[in-house]
C-alpha cells in the first residue's frame, strides 16, 4: 500500500521509461521484501482474520478464564475467558491503524507547515517554525497524556493526538528539504515560465520533498505503535473492552507468573510490527536516495 | 606438628563461627514490603495503605483489636459509658513514655482528638468516623472523657482502627500538622514497640525496637520495610527470600508462591466488601426493581471463581461474616438469574426494543461506568459490563488513573454506576457509608437517602447490650439486603503470604497482627 501511494505521488516527476519502480526496487532488497511480507501478514490477518470467526472478541466467559491452547481457542483465553487469538487480531486492527493513520496525520501536517515555511520564507517561516520549536520544547509524552486527559480516549482522539505529537519533527525535515529545493533550477524554471506560487508549491516542490518525509513517516509508524502501546499500558489509550496490543499487555501484567503467554503474544506482535516498519523505512531510504539509485 | 594442625582447626572454627554470628544477626530482622513512601502520621490525609502498617508499629491507639477483633486495652486500660450513652470515660495507662522519653498523659489524647481529628479545617483521616463526638475532655492526667452529641456504641472499636495517639509536645505551635515533615517524614515519635531508625525515600524504612516499651522489650530487633511499588517484584522478592511477608492484591500472583515450602498462605478476613454503587441522583436507579434486577444479572459465584481464584464469598450486605455475633446471612438473596432480571426490568418499564436493547419511552438503557486503575477493578467492571449487556443494557466503561477516579466518583459524584469496595472497622455501625447525612459529601457514595434506614442506624448506635445490638443490626441488614443501597458483590479473602521464619504472629488479619508485634519472634 505505501508503494502505491509512492508511485502516485512521484508521477509528476518525469519517469524514465524502462527504469524499475519503487516497489520493484524494494522487492530486490532483503530488508524490503521481508518487511513488506511481514506487514502484509500482520495487516491481512488483523483485518481479514476476524471475518472468519463470528465469535465476539469482547464477550466474557469467566468460567473459561486462562485456558491453555486448544482447538477451540488456539492461543488460549485471557483472564476474562475471551479468546486470545481473536483479541490479538482485533487488537492488531486498533494498534496497526493507530500506527498508520496517525502517521498520515503527521505527514499531512508536517508537509504543509514545513513545506510552506521553507518555500515562502519570511514572516511565514518565522511564525510557523517558531511554533514548531515551541511545540517540540514540550516533552511529547506528557503533552499526549494531558491531551488525552482533556479530550478522553476514544480511538479517533488517540490517533489524532499521537499523530500531532509527531508533526513537529516531520515539519522540520520537510522544511530543510524544501529550503534546499527552492533554490534548484527546476523551481526557478517553473517560476520563470509564469507558474503560480500555488502551482509551483504543489506540483513541483512538494513531490520532491515527499520521499524523505515518507521515509521519516515509516520510521514514525513504529514509534506511534509503541506510543499507543505505552498509553494503553498506562490505561490512557484504547479503553476496554476494545482490545489493543498495549492494553492486552497491561492486563497480562499480573499473570506473568501463571499465564506468561498473555504477555508474550501481544509483546511479540508489537515487536514484529515495529521491526517491519523500521526495516521498510531503511529500505525505502536506500531506494529513494538518488545517490544510491 | 600439633601447632600446624591447630592452625587450620582454628581457621575452620572461626570460619564456621562467622556465618553463624551473621545468621544470628540476620534472624533478628524481619523484612516487609510497602508500595510507596510512607507518611509517619496516621491522621495525615497523605497516609494511606502504604503507611498504615508501619504506623501501627510506631503509634498506638487507646484501644486495639483482640483475637476476635473486639476492642481490648492499649493506651487505655479500661473504659465505661454513662447511662444516657453520651459520655465515655477512658482510664489511661500509667508509666508509658513517648519514644523521646517524655511521659504520656491525657494532654496527648485531648490534643490528638480536639486539635487533629475533630478539627474540621484539617480534614484528617477517619474524621468522619467521629461525627458523633463533640469534644474530648481531660479529667486529671490519666483520665479522659469523650462527650458525644448522639450515642456511639462503636466508639471503642473505631478507636482501634489505625487511630494512633500523637504527642502534643511535638506539635506545640504548629499551624498545619500536615506540613510538619520533621515529624511525619523524619522523626516520628510514638509510644509503640518500634521507632523509626532510618528512612531512605524510594528505598526502605528501618524500624528499631523500643527498649522502653511498656509492654516489654520486643523480641525482633529490627523491622525493615522495603519500598516496592510493583506487585510482581514483591512476589519475586518473596520467592527469593528477600521478604518475609506480603499481602496479595490479586490471587493470580499466588501460583508460584503456593508451591514454596518456606511460605505459608493465610486466608485472612477483614470487614471488606466489593459493591456496585448506582448513583441515586439518577432517577432510573431510584426504582428498587431496577437495582434488584441489576444485581440478579451478575453471576457473582462465577466472578469469584475466576478473578478471585475462588478466594472469597458472595456478599449479602455491609457486615462481613467475620463479625460473627452480628452477621446475619438470612437476608434477601440474589442468585444469578438473568430471566428474572429482565422480568423485573420489564415491570419497571424497561422493555426490549427492536434490536434487543432495553428502552423506556424510546430512550435506550445506557450506563456510564467510570473505573479506576487499582487492583482488579478494571477486569471486574468489564465482567459486570458484559453481564448487563447480556440483559440488554449498554454499559460504557471509562478507565482512568486512581486519583482522577477518586475525584470524579468520590468528590464530584459524576458517575452513573461504579464498582469499588469498602474496608471498614469490624463494627456493625455503618452510618458513615449509609446515613442520609453522608450522601453527596460523605462516604455514602451512591447518595442513598432513606429516613427509615437512618432510624434503624440510630437504633443500632443506641443499643446498650450485645443482644440489643444484634437485634438492631439484624433489622439494618434485612433492610439493606432488600433495598440495595449498594449492590453487594463479594467478601474477598485477604491473602497474606508469610515466611515460616516468623513466629508469634496471629493469623486473624494484618491490622490486628501488627498491633501485637511485641510478641513476634524469628525462628
Amino acid at each position: 500500500m505505501p508503494s502505491r501511494s509512492l508511485t502516485q505521488l512521484r508521477r509528476p516527476v518525469a519517469r524514465v521509461p524502462g527504469r524499475p519502480g519503487v516497489l520493484a526496487l524494494l522487492l530486490r532488497r532483503p530488508a524490503g521484501w521481508i518487511s513488506l511480507a511481514l506487514l502484509v501478514l500482520l495487516y491481512g490477518a488483523s483485518f481479514l482474520g476476524p471475518l472468519l470467526d463470528h465469535h465476539s472478541a469482547t464477550a466474557t466467559h469467566p468460567l473459561h478464564a486462562l485456558l491453555g491452547p486448544s482447538w477451540l481457542h488456539p492461543l488460549g483465553t485471557d483472564d476474562l475467558g475471551r479468546d486470545e487469538l481473536l483479541r490479538m487480531l482485533y487488537g492488531g486492527r486498533v494498534s496497526l491503524s493507530v500506527g498508520l493513520i496517525s502517521m498520515v496525520v503527521a505527514l499531512v501536517a508536517g508537509l504543509l507547515v514545513g513545506g510552506l515555511a521553507g518555500y515562502l520564507r519570511g514572516a511565514v517561516e518565522t511564525i510557523l517554525m517558531r511554533l514548531v520549536d515551541a511545540f517540540m520544547a514540550i516533552p511529547a509524552f506528557f503533552l499526549i497524556l494531558a491531551e488525552l486527559a482533556v479530550f478522553g480516549s476514544s480511538p479517533p482522539v488517540v490517533i489524532l493526538v499521537v499523530g500531532l505529537s509527531f508533526w513537529g519533527q516531520m515539519a522540520r525535515v520537510v522544511f530543510a528539504e524544501s529550503l534546499k529545493m527552492r533554490q534548484r533550477e527546476f523551481i526557478e524554471a517553473a517560476q520563470a515560465l509564469g507558474a503560480s506560487r500555488t502551482r509551483v508549491f504543489f506540483r513541483h516542490l512538494l513531490p520532491q520533498v515527499v520521499p524523505s518525509a515518507i521515509v521519516l513517516g515509516t520510521l514514525g509508524v513504529g514509534w506511534s505503535i509503541l506510543t499507543e502501546a505505552a498509553l494503553s499500558f498506562l490505561g490512557l489509550g484504547i479503553q476496554p473492552p476494545l482490545a489493543s496490543w498495549g492494553n492486552m499487555l497491561q492486563n497480562a501484567q499480573v499473570y506473568v507468573w501463571t499465564s506468561p503467554w498473555l504477555a508474550i503474544y501481544p509483546g511479540l506482535a508489537i515487536a514484529l510490527a515495529v521491526l517491519a516498519f523500521n526495516l521498510l523505512g531503511n529500505a525505502l531510504r536506500d531506494v529513494l536516495d538518488p545517490r544510491i539509485r | 606438628m600439633k601447632r600446624e594442625l591447630l592452625g587450620p582447626l582454628v581457621l575452620l572454627a572461626s570460619s564456621l563461627a562467622l556465618p553463624a554470628l551473621a545468621r544470628a544477626q540476620a534472624t533478628s530482622t524481619l523484612t516487609f514490603a510497602t508500595n510507596a513512601d510512607p507518611t509517619f502520621n496516621p491522621w495525615s490525609p497523605n497516609a494511606e495503605v502504604e503507611s498504615d502498617l508501619i504506623n501501627e508499629l510506631i503509634f498506638e491507639g487507646l484501644t486495639r483489636y483482640g483475637s476476635n477483633l473486639q476492642p481490648v486495652p492499649a493506651l487505655a486500660t479500661r473504659w465505661s459509658v454513662s447511662k444516657n450513652g453520651l459520655v465515655w470515660t477512658f482510664h489511661l495507662r500509667k508509666g508509658v513514655t513517648w519514644q523521646n522519653g517524655r511521659p504520656f498523659t491525657s494532654k496527648d489524647v485531648v490534643f490528638t482528638f480536639n486539635d487533629i481529628a475533630l478539627n474540621k479545617k484539617l480534614g484528617a483521616n477517619f474524621a468522619s468516623d467521629y461525627a458523633p463526638v463533640s469534644q474530648v475532655k481531660a479529667v486529671g492526667p490519666y483520665e479522659v472523657q469523650f462527650l458525644l452529641k448522639t450515642p456511639f456504641s462503636a466508639l471503642p472499636s473505631y478507636l482501634a482502627y489505625f487511630e494512633g495517639i500523637l504527642p502534643a509536645s511535638s506539635f506545640a505551635g504548629v499551624k498545619n500538622p500536615w506540613t510538619l515533615s520533621s515529624f511525619d517524614k523524619q522523626h516520628p515519635i510514638g509510644t509503640g514497640p518500634y521507632q523509626l531508625d532510618k528512612f531512605v525515600p524510594g528505598s526502605y524504612v528501618e524500624l528499631r525496637r523500643n527498649d522502653h516499651y511498656w509492654g516489654g522489650k520486643p523480641q525482633v530487633r529490627t523491622i525493615l520495610f522495603k519500598i516496592i511499588p510493583n506487585a510482581n517484584t514483591q512476589v519475586a522478592e518473596m520467592l527469593s527470600g528477600g521478604l518475609d511477608l506480603i499481602s496479595l492484591q490479586n490471587t493470580a500472583l499466588l501460583g508460584p508462591l503456593k508451591s514454596d515450602p518456606n511460605l505459608q498462605i493465610i486466608r485472612s478476613q477483614e470487614n471488606l466488601y466489593y459493591w456496585v454503587a448506582l448513583n441515586q441522583n439518577d432517577p432510573r436507579f431510584r426504582n428498587v426493581l431496577v437495582r434488584r434486577a441489576l444485581l440478579l444479572a451478575i453471576n457473582r459465584p462465577a466472578i469469584i471463581k475466576s478473578l478471585l481464584g475462588g478466594y472469597g464469598q458472595v456478599a449479602t450486605g455491609p457486615i462481613a461474616p467475620l463479625q460473627k455475633a452480628i452477621y446475619d446471612p438470612k437476608v434477601a438473596q440474589y442468585p444469578y438469574d438473568p430471566t428474572l432480571a429482565k422480568k423485573l426490568l420489564a415491570e419497571a418499564g424497561w422493555l426490549p426494543g427492536p434490536n434487543g436493547r432495553l428502552e423506556k419511552g424510546g430512550k435506550p438503557f445506557t450506563i456510564t461506568m467510570p473505573t479506576g486503575q487499582f487492583g482488579q477493578l478494571v477486569p471486574m467492571s468489564e465482567l459486570v459490563q458484559n453481564y448487563w449487556k447480556a440483559i440488554g443494557i449498554d454499559v460504557q466503561l471509562k478507565v482512568t488513573d486512581w486519583n482522577t477516579y477518586i475525584k470524579q466518583v468520590v468528590v464530584d459524584r459524576r458517575y452513573q454506576a461504579t464498582l469499588a469496595w469498602w474496608s471498614t472497622p469490624p463494627t456493625p455501625d455503618i452510618g458513615p457509608y449509609y446515613a442520609s447525612s453522608a450522601a453527596v459529601t460523605g462516604s455514602n457514595i451512591p447518595n442513598y437517602r432513606s429516613a427509615k434506614l437512618d432510624a434503624l442506624l440510630a437504633a443500632g448506635q443506641d443499643a446498650r447490650t450485645p443482644a440489643q445490638e444484634k437485634a438492631a443490626y439484624a433489622k439494618v441488614q434485612e433492610f439493606v439486603a432488600s433495598q440495595l443501597p449498594y449492590l453487594y458483590l463479594w467478601y474477598p479473602d485477604i491473602l497474606v503470604v508469610k515466611s515460616k521464619r516468623i513466629g508469634g504472629m496471629s493469623d486473624v488479619n494484618l491490622p490486628e497482627a501488627f498491633q501485637h508485634s511485641v510478641n513476634w519472634t524469628v525462628r
